[in-house]
């Protein structure tokens, strides 16, 4: 089985560990990894603050890259996977498109949902001997409907305590452009939802998308706090 | 105090750093949520349910003329009256004409979002004609000159003190801050008010096209006495309340008091067809029914904005929203709050008024999933923020900004050398990818350091791993 | 005001162009859709018991009389323990039938009873009843029908009973018997459409679920905003 990646541009930027877990998770069951280097980003931010027409560009670039023989896109992020697979069909209305659209649609996935549900994996091997809680993306859950998968994935983890967030569905205030367009509210949310997680007396906070845990992370941080966040993806690939 | 849209962001810095009022939008809207949540989990054909509703609005929304004829020519076979009002100056003329003609000195009125929406009870006002909100939070609110803070809960903001101390200065009545004392204060007055009134308004939920009947859900019981007390029962409908059949309307009876309070079946459920018929012996004498345009064919024109027509106001969305929870319903500065508000809005009062309300939700889609008629309504404000874009209503630096960023985005080879070039600066300035400062962002967060190596530049180890 | 009609509704035309205008009634609800939408709201057991429950669930008050004379015994002794003054009776066939106006004034001498016997076309007439009705302590009236789903009586305007005899006074007593009882509203409006076609009864009916009710100071709960503050439902076993 061969799989391309699809990484966002916040995880080549900023969060580059994230890619490299994946590679291994996916290497580890034996799947073969490719890496289309002419990838840059899926358009979400511009299209989500209504640049529609600029954000076509870039979906139409982002197809013909991964209109390719690969079996399948894995994604560590639900919500640019949701971009691909929920919001291209609406924005794409290119009749020459429109196989292409389908060849990749189908075929991405977001890498929580594509290990339990594509591959039935739900045991790595892994250990981590911490108390952790997972926050819902809001993508992953409302777009793509993955909401067990992450879970699973996390309750076969070796030694590992795992304490469910109180409001874990609620969002912590990210929302792209809306976390600088309106910073006191997303930064009220952010700090409500830091307030769920200390609750849990978790060590890490666990979640699929990197920029929901930045902004998580960022509120942690300057309120001070110990507590880390991981991607799902670099705890299951700790002793890889 | 006329609140406006355009001011959503000044009032949100208010709102949100009044921690009382924090309090009380937490308080209501998890309480209300909960109660849902209760409901719903008895009843296994829930989503069955809310599809089924999202096909009847469908269905009515796309044959909206054909409907609304049906309505008309039954009400008036019923021996009601209709009247089409192209916006709310037309319909608060038509119930003026009314009012004189039958020497109207005072109107009891019961909840109606719609005749919040086009100011009626001000209009009437100005003819001096003593118009009274019989809803308690509608009376409350009334009373302060405030705006509802909620669809369904109006005086949602206020606590029982600030009500006290309201109804001592309005009421001339003692001082108490207890809900029940206060309760029966208010009863004591408007149901003099009832008793004197010679006109009744009420809003419309639903209205049966084939049947000519209006719907008109409540706990109190003061629609029903505004309906039915006075000598004129007027009711008006925003043209999208429309349904077809009366045996369409269990489904909605059953998703709207779950959706709104939580409550299997409201206290009240009014189904009126005409004016007192022969015989009856009580019930109004006339019965106009005002079918309210107000801006919606134009809605209606918008074959992605159509859908929010399908709204029936029962407050959910704004419950579950993260941004109405905390900022309350008066940041919106519009009778229509919460995330449905901040679609309607702008489609009402136009985008140039109320530009920041679609950009004023995080995306996250609780409203979408929590809809009992299934609005998208977190997509539909994507569209709404391509229209602000289109129409060259967005701010210029962030156009500048977007183009920036796609400009880097648009080929790998400049998206590569951009990060490199960035790296470098950084590290020239000596920032080594730390302290980025970012504007509306790290006044209250931390914002993460750039890594030293892309994913893209670690890749090339890893084939290399690969190929060993 | 008819230039707004075809204004209004040549811009709906207008507006819907693309898809049409025509109505398709068989899109909206089917009998088969009816059963399976209502399922759960049907499986209960005794209709009796299950219209109590959900009654009291709302504040109802609700008690088993094994027949007429003894629902009267009830009522006369419910009215001298709450020791109300003024009572109104309706002309409802259930009232009637059990003579209540005349064994109440014979059982309760002192009680001031009021009966809706006016010339219902003489308006000072009707503007005294309600005028009389507004002082009223308690009610009794019979009622069309009640669903047992939601605990729910349905009311009719009627030449045997006002809208406000329901409304007005302060306490309000139903008298019913269990043939009264539906499932659920879905079945109770296909009995109605079944029997009146495309009009429905009198000028209005209404759908009464528990006493009157406000939540919106500060959300607590208070009974008797505007109506009745008690609803008393008597259902008699056997009518005779």
């Amino acid at each position: 089985m061969e799989v391309s990646l699809f990484i966002p541009c916040l995880v080549d930027q900023f969060y580059p560990q994230v890619g490299v877990s994946l590679v291994k998770i996916l290497r580890k069951l034996g799947i073969e990894v490719a890496y289309p280097m002419e990838q840059t980003c899926c358009g979400q931010p511009a299209f989500n603050t209504g640049y529609h027409e600029e954000t076509l560009a870039l979906a139409q670039r982002f197809l013909q890259i991964f209109d390719s023989g690969t079996d399948y896109i894995v994604c560590p992020s639900g919500s640019c996977t949701s971009m691909v697979k929920v919001f291209y069909p609406e924005l794409v209305h290119d009749h020459s498109l429109r196989d292409v659209l389908e060849h990749v649609t189908t075929r991405i996935f977001e890498f929580s949902d594509f290990l339990v549900n594509v591959l039935g994996v739900v045991d790595l091997g892994v250990r981590f001997p911490y108390r952790v809680t997972y926050h819902d993306v809001c993508h992953l859950l409302r777009e793509l409907k993955v909401k067990e998968p992450p879970r699973i994935l996390i309750r076969h983890v070796r030694d590992i305590e795992f304490i469910e967030l109180e409001n874990s569905e609620s969002c912590c205030g990210f929302g792209g452009t809306f976390s600088v367009k309106f910073p006191e509210i997303s930064t009220a949310m952010g700090q409500d939802k830091v307030g769920s997680i200390v609750k849990t007396g978790a060590e890490f906070v666990v979640a699929n998308d990197s920029s929901c845990l930045m902004h998580i992370g960022g509120c942690l941080g300057r309120m001070g706090l110990p507590i880390k966040t991981i991607h799902l993806a670099e705890l299951l690939a700790r002793d890889l | 105090m006329d609140l406006t849209p355009r001011l959503f962001k000044t009032y949100a810095k208010q709102n949100l750093s009044n921690a009382r009022l924090r309090k009380a939008y937490q308080f209501a809207t998890t309480h209300a949520l909960l109660k849902r949540k209760e409901q719903v989990r008895e009843i296994p054909e829930w989503e069955e349910l809310r599809d089924k509703a999202h096909e009847l609005k469908k269905e009515v929304i796309e044959h909206l003329g054909t409907y609304l004829e049906q309505l008309e020519k039954k009400v008036i076979a019923n021996g009601g009256k209709v009247f089409w009002a192209s916006d709310g100056r037309e319909a608060s003329d038509y119930i003026l004409g009314l009012a004189k003609r039958f020497r109207v000195k005072t109107i009891v009125k019961s909840k109606s979002m719609t005749t919040e929406e086009m100011k009626l009870g001000p209009l009437l006002e100005r003819a001096n004609i003593e118009v009274v909100e019989t809803d308690l939070g509608e009376y409350i609110v009334q009373l302060a000159r405030e705006m509802p803070s909620h669809i369904t809960a109006p005086a949602l903001h206020k606590t029982r003190e600030e009500v006290g101390q309201l109804f001592a200065s309005r009421l001339g009545i003692p001082y108490t801050s207890v809900p029940e004392e206060l309760c029966a204060a208010a009863r004591k007055v408007l149901r003099k008010k009832f008793l004197a009134a010679e006109m009744g308004i009420s809003g419309v939920n639903f209205a049966i096209a084939e049947t000519g009947t209006i719907v008109v859900v409540e706990n109190e019981g003061n629609a029903r006495l505004s309906m039915g007390m006075p000598r004129i029962h007027v009711a008006v409908m925003g043209m999208e309340k429309v349904i077809p059949r009366l045996i369409d309307l269990p489904v909605f009876l059953k998703l709207l008091p779950i959706s709104s309070t939580g409550q299997k079946q409201t206290s009240y459920v009014s189904l009126i067809s005409s004016p007192r018929q022969p015989g009856e012996l009580d019930g109004p004498e006339e019965f106009h029914l005002v079918i309210l345009d107000n801006g919606r064919t134009e809605i209606l024109a918008d074959p992605k904005m159509r859908e929010s027509l399908y709204c029936i106001r029962c407050g959910a969305c704004l419950n579950t929203c993260p941004v109405y929870q905390r900022v309350g319903g008066h940041t919106y500065g519009s009778v229509y709050s919460g995330p449905i508000g901040a679609v309607i809005t702008p489609l009402y009062l136009g985008l140039e008024m109320a530009q920041d309300l679609p950009y004023a939700s995080s995306l996250c889609g609780a409203c979408s999933e929590i809809c009992p008629v299934k609005i998208n309504i977190h997509h539909l404000l994507l569209w709404l923020r391509k229209q602000v874009v289109d129409e060259e209503l967005s701010p210029w630096w962030e156009g500048a900004l977007m183009k920036l960023f796609l400009l880097g985005m648009s080929d790998g080879f400049i998206y590569r050398l951009g990060s490199r070039l960035i790296r470098a600066a950084m590290t020239v300035s000596g920032k080594r990818y730390g302290t980025l400062q970012v504007p509306g962002w790290t006044e209250t967060r931390d914002f993460p350091p750039l890594a030293k190596k892309t994913f893209k530049q670690l890749w090339k180890e890893l084939e290399k791993e690969a190929q060993n | 005001m008819t230039d707004s009609r075809a204004q209004i509704l040549r811009k709906v035309c207008q507006g819907l162009t693309k898809s049409g205008q025509q109505p398709r009634p068989e899109r909206t609800i089917q009998d088969a859709d009816q059963k399976r939408l209502f399922a759960s709201a049907r499986a209960f057991g005794s209709p009796v018991n299950k219209f109590r429950e959900e009654f009291e669930r709302v504040n109802g008050e609700m008690r088993v009389c094994p027949n007429g004379p003894s629902a009267v015994e009830f009522i006369s002794s419910f009215i001298e323990r709450e020791s109300f003054q003024t009572v109104a009776v309706s002309r409802h066939r259930i009232c009637e039938h059990l003579n209540l106006v005349e064994s109440l004034s014979v059982m309760l001498p002192q009680l001031r009873l009021l009966t809706e016997d006016i010339d219902s076309e003489n308006p000072y007439e009707r503007a005294r009843l309600k005028e009389q009705m507004a002082k009223v302590s308690l009610s009794i009236t019979g009622i069309e029908y009640l669903i047992a789903e939601t605990g729910t009586l349905v009311a009719l305007a009627h030449p045997a009973a006002s809208r406000q005899i329901s409304l007005l006074p302060e306490v309000h007593m139903v008298l019913a018997t269990p043939d009264q009882i539906r499932p659920n509203l879905a079945v109770l409006f296909e009995e109605i459409q079944a029997k009146y076609g495309a009009s429905l009864p009198g000028s209005a009916m209404t759908l009464i679920t528990g006493p009157s009710r406000t939540a919106d100071i500060e959300k607590v709960l208070i009974k008797g905003v505007h109506g009745p503050t008690r609803l008393v439902v008597v259902v008699m076993e056997r009518s005779g």
